[in-house]
């Protein structure tokens, strides 16, 4: 995963914060639960549960990128799962989209995207609240 | 069958009956109060960072197992059912309603005015504030003088909301922070808001939810209350058309009885009409407090058209997400123009997804990503959005659906919003309205609407059990008490003639404190 990392996500994140990254993927995919209930929502409840976990070809996938992972093997894996849209979430279809899903739209990825430390998912007090972030760079 | 006597029974356990019991409890301590509610009790406060982190890594419910399986109704805008009800996902939000939107006939010649009077309903928002502990600041309005300050100053505006009522207010169009159930500071023993941007589930406590007001009453002995037992029917007293009991059914699908003096249905918009309805009997075959047959008409809430405003400002999203402004230059409008009401809203919002393809067809990956994005999102993104006011036709209707059954083999609720002719006239005009507004606003700092949507359903909703003064015409009186039935009190959003054109909550807990108020004058102090 830490290879695949370093060919789909940002270099400028530095090989640190990549690794990081893909780490926290791996937790994620540990820690999915198949069947969760989501919330019925508001304005058109429906139910809804988590579905499979998106995690069950991605062995097979990797394996397929070879090693050492190429740009091209991403662009030829990605091309051929007919991918052309980071999903909103990992989905399942091909472990590099769903790696770049996870981490834009992360809290981190958003940061790195406005250059700015928003921490959507920290509690942050509401002393600074009217304060521009810091830049993330 | 077990049987549980009280001197009053709430059916329902969401934030009405929450600050009804309250509230009696103070004002008679000794009255018996039993609180009958279908969903369980989720105080599971302890876990709350929890249950976050599970809803923001990967979208589970927050409040898992706030719904009862079956029990749904075709039409509603949500399905909670728990101890908390709604208010356990709610923003916080607590605009006030104006004396306009109790006034419709006699300023507009529209619709019905409300049966009681602006001041009276003032006062008890006050009280709402202070019971609910609302942070916010006066609107510079004169018609929407206060007769109390806010319990709290408002939550400090973040550096997008800043940079957006600056950018509202060039407008001409004054905008201030929206009032919010959410601490300040420390309040009611509980926390102060931290600013955790997931208010569906406060992990600190700081946005009013009413498992704390149960979790208080019952602490102190001052309610009993029963969960996961669903009450399918109001008995009459054989004699009179006063209630006598209400049957129910418990987890264990055992038969459950309540008897008391009192009834107070507090079940929010969907069920209260429906319990009423399923209480059909010999006498009053079509549902209780339904000798008139306005028991599930003029169900209500507001319209809303919503656009997405590009500008040259630094908006960052999630500084706050459900935190923002609001304009109430709109709740007026002179009796000589053509009718047109709303509020007026903004929120800070993200700018557009990253892509991974560009528009010759190449692929992006990792920093070529960000540097797309960035040339493609470099300005702030405003959320704008009106909800205006629209008007029931009669037949707006909650029926009893035979088509679709619970458990139990009770029809449920078909709930469908249709307006009244008044506002069906007005709505191009009305659209055309807004649309302007937004079309003013993105004349300023270079703005650009990316896009314009409207609601597909009604917002906020309300209504089912009309109060009125004409037992022809409506269901209740201004108290809530139901015209055929002298024990039996409806309280909350059903109530509502109108939902106004803003968010309602502030509005149905002032009428459930002042239906408190009413309901206390029946039993003795000591």
């Amino acid at each position: 995963m830490r290879e695949l990392a370093r060919v789909v996500l940002p270099g400028s994140l530095g090989s640190e914060r990549i690794d990081r990254a893909a780490a926290d993927f791996v937790v994620w995919i540990r820690d999915y639960k198949v069947g969760a209930e989501i919330s019925s929502g508001y304005g058109h409840p429906r139910t809804q549960l988590t579905g499979p976990n998106p995690a069950a070809r991605y062995n097979e996938q990797l394996a397929a990128l070879g090693s050492p992972i190429t740009r091209q093997a991403v662009e030829n894996a990605l091309a051929d799962a007919k991918i052309d849209r980071i999903p909103q979430r990992p989905a399942g279809r091909h472990v590099a989209a769903d790696l770049m899903a996870f981490f834009f739209n992360s809290a981190d990825g958003e940061d790195l995207l406005y250059n700015a430390k928003i921490r959507r998912d920290d509690c942050r007090g509401l002393a600074d609240s009217g304060k521009r972030p810091s830049k993330v760079s | 069958m077990p049987t549980y006597e009280s001197d009053v029974c709430i059916i329902g356990a969401g934030i009405t009956s929450a600050m009804f019991a309250q509230k009696l409890s103070e004002l008679r301590p000794g009255v018996s109060i039993n609180i009958v509610e279908a969903g369980k009790s989720l105080f599971d406060f302890d876990n709350r960072f929890k249950y976050r982190e599970r809803m923001i890594r990967y979208g589970e419910n927050p409040w898992p197992g706030d719904f009862v399986e079956g029990q749904a109704a075709e039409g509603g805008v949500s399905w909670t059912m728990a101890v908390g009800g709604q208010a356990l996902h709610w923003g916080g939000t607590c605009n006030r309603f104006s004396e306009e939107d109790l006034r419709l006939k006699s300023m507009y010649g529209l619709y019905v005015d409300w049966p009681l009077e602006w001041a009276e309903l003032e006062k008890f928002c006050c009280e709402a504030e202070r019971r609910l502990g609302v942070s916010g600041e006066p609107s510079p309005f004169p018609g929407d003088q206060r007769s109390e300050p806010y319990p709290m100053k408002p939550i400090p505006l973040t550096w997008s909301l800043e940079h957006l009522k600056e950018w509202g207010n060039k407008s001409g169009i004054p905008f201030q922070a929206t009032p919010q159930a959410k601490n300040t500071v420390p309040y009611d023993g509980r926390n102060a808001c931290i600013r955790c941007g997931t208010c569906d589930i406060c992990p600190t406590g700081a946005r009013y939810s009413p498992d704390f007001t149960f979790k208080q009453l019952i602490a102190q002995k001052k309610i009993t209350l029963h969960d996961q037992t669903l009450v399918r029917k109001l008995v009459l007293d054989d004699a009179k058309t006063s209630v006598a009991s209400a049957r129910a059914m418990n987890a264990q699908g055992g038969e459950v009885e309540y008897r008391a003096k009192t009834f107070i249905v507090a079940s929010g918009y969907t069920w209260s009409s429906h319990l009423l309805l399923l209480s059909a009997n010999s006498r009053f075959p079509n549902g209780l407090a339904n000798r008139t047959g306005q028991v599930g008409k003029y169900m209500n809430g507001h319209a809303f058209i919503q656009s997405f405003i590009e500008i040259d400002q630094d908006i960052l999203p999630n500084m706050n997400p459900q935190y923002g402004l609001i304009s109430r230059q709109f709740f007026r409008c002179s009796s000589k123009e053509p009718y047109v009401r709303h509020d007026l809203r903004i929120w800070e919002a993200s700018r557009e997804a990253p892509r991974m393809k560009d528009e010759s067809g190449q692929i992006l990956l990792g920093d070529e990503i960000v540097k797309d994005w960035r040339s493609r999102s470099a300005r702030g993104v405003a959320r704008v959005r009106a909800y205006y006011d629209v008007h029931p036709a009669e037949d707006s209707e909650l029926v009893l659906d035979p088509a679709r059954k619970n458990k139990w083999g009770d029809p449920m609720p078909k709930i469908t919003h249709r307006r009244d002719a008044a506002s069906q006239a007005r709505y191009q005009a009305t659209k055309q309205h807004i649309q302007q507004i937004f079309a003013q606003m993105a004349r300023n700092d270079n703005g650009k609407i990316l896009r314009v949507n409207e609601g597909n359903y009604l917002d906020h909703p309300a209504g089912g059990c009309r109060m009125g003064t004409d037992p022809a015409t409506s269901v209740c009186d201004n108290f809530g008490r139901t015209h055929d039935h002298e024990n039996l009190f409806v309280v909350g959003a059903p109530t509502l003639p109108t939902a106004g054109c803003t968010n309602g909550t502030l509005t149905f807990v002032a009428l459930t404190l002042r239906s408190a108020e009413e309901v206390a004058r029946n039993f003795r102090k000591s």
